[in-house]
């Protein structure tokens, strides 16, 4: 699985933001991601799956599987529900 | 073909204006220097203003409002110039902008929720002290040491401003309310109101900038929100409160 295309992510403020650059997208959609959303959000800029982002969030931070597991797949669920993934 | 330069927010900008109207809105701003950049307006460009307002409209549920091509000509002029003037780190912004012994405050709104109503509150409260810059689309030039707030000649429906620039203090995100109350909020509390507020490239490969001049600025300016009323007392509790803590009062 994967992004769509033609997103934007950047802090700005201490917020981390995604904005839409895409002709076809409602341009005042905007995205607010804390820490563990924006790193699995530039993990799913290239193709990739659930296990594969269960262990970058197992390599990059003190949780248990479950946790992260569960994690993903709140996250994946937020981004179908968006209509996010292409 | 009406042909003229303006200087706008430091920066020259020779115009290519179908109608002679688009001069004269800009008047205050006209002048002969040697330009930085040029703009051309096309009947394209007028065509993609009325699309783009309609399309707002529709997204906003109100009926399509109707304008005539010389207005649409002085937005399509606004957009190519602020469109410009990202490359010398400088965002048109939404918002009313009183200066006040040369140091400029910022309220932002959604149309009609009473930012002009408020910026003469402090001119009635402040008098003389106070200098309308814009009450509508002032740029903002975000530098390495400060944002400076400059005038445009797009300055709202009472035409309000002044060809000016002063150093920005603080942007304040105005709410209606019963009583006055201000409090100062965090920058990251304040970032939906930036994107929302301030003008987006249409270019997207100008679009990273975009955001990194908004990060810049946001660490440069404090923020406040207000809830206010239209009593005069409604000036008296947003000025005392955003001239005294400056940028220094953070820490």
């Amino acid at each position: 699985m994967k992004l769509k295309e033609g997103f934007i992510l950047q802090e700005v403020g201490g917020q981390i933001v995604v904005i839409p650059t895409a002709d076809d997208m409602d341009l005042n959609m905007m995205i607010k991601l804390n820490g563990t959303g924006a790193f699995l959000w530039e993990r799913l800029e290239q193709e990739t799956d659930e296990a594969a982002l269960v262990n970058a969030l197992l390599a990059e931070y003190d949780v248990d599987e479950a946790t992260a597991s569960r994690c993903v797949q709140n996250f994946i669920g937020k981004l179908k529900d968006n209509d996010l993934l292409a | 073909m009406t042909v003229f330069s303006i200087r706008v927010a430091g920066r020259v900008a020779a115009v290519s204006a179908l109608f002679a109207s688009t001069r004269s809105y800009c008047k205050a701003y006209l002048c002969d220097e040697a330009p930085d950049f040029s703009v051309t307006i096309t009947p394209g460009d007028i065509r993609f203003e009325r699309e783009k307002s309609a399309r707002e409209d529709a997204l906003e549920g109100i009926p399509t409002r109707q304008f005539n091509d010389e207005y649409l000509e002085t937005i399509a002029v606004q957009r190519k110039i602020a469109e410009a003037l990202f490359a010398w780190d400088t965002l048109l912004f939404h918002g009313s902008v009183v200066a006040v012994d040369g140091v400029a405050y910022l309220f932002t709104a959604k149309s009609g929720t009473g930012k002009s109503t408020h910026t003469r509150l402090w001119r009635e409260l402040l008098g003389s002290r106070a200098v309308m810059i814009n009450d509508d689309k002032p740029f903002l030039h975000v530098g390495g040491d400060g944002v400076t707030v400059f005038g445009s000649p797009w300055n709202g429906k009472h035409g309000l401003g002044c060809n000016a620039s002063a150093p920005l203090r603080a942007i304040c995100i105005l709410q209606r309310g019963e009583e006055n109350h201000i409090r100062r909020i965090p920058a990251k509390d304040a970032v939906t109101m930036l994107i929302q507020q301030s003008n987006r490239p249409l270019d997207k490969r100008l679009m990273l900038q975009y955001m990194r001049l908004l990060d810049r600025l946001s660490a440069q300016v404090v923020f406040y929100e207000l809830k206010c009323n239209m009593d005069p007392q409604a000036a008296v509790v947003a000025y005392e409160a955003m001239s005294k803590d400056g940028k220094e009062a953070e820490q």
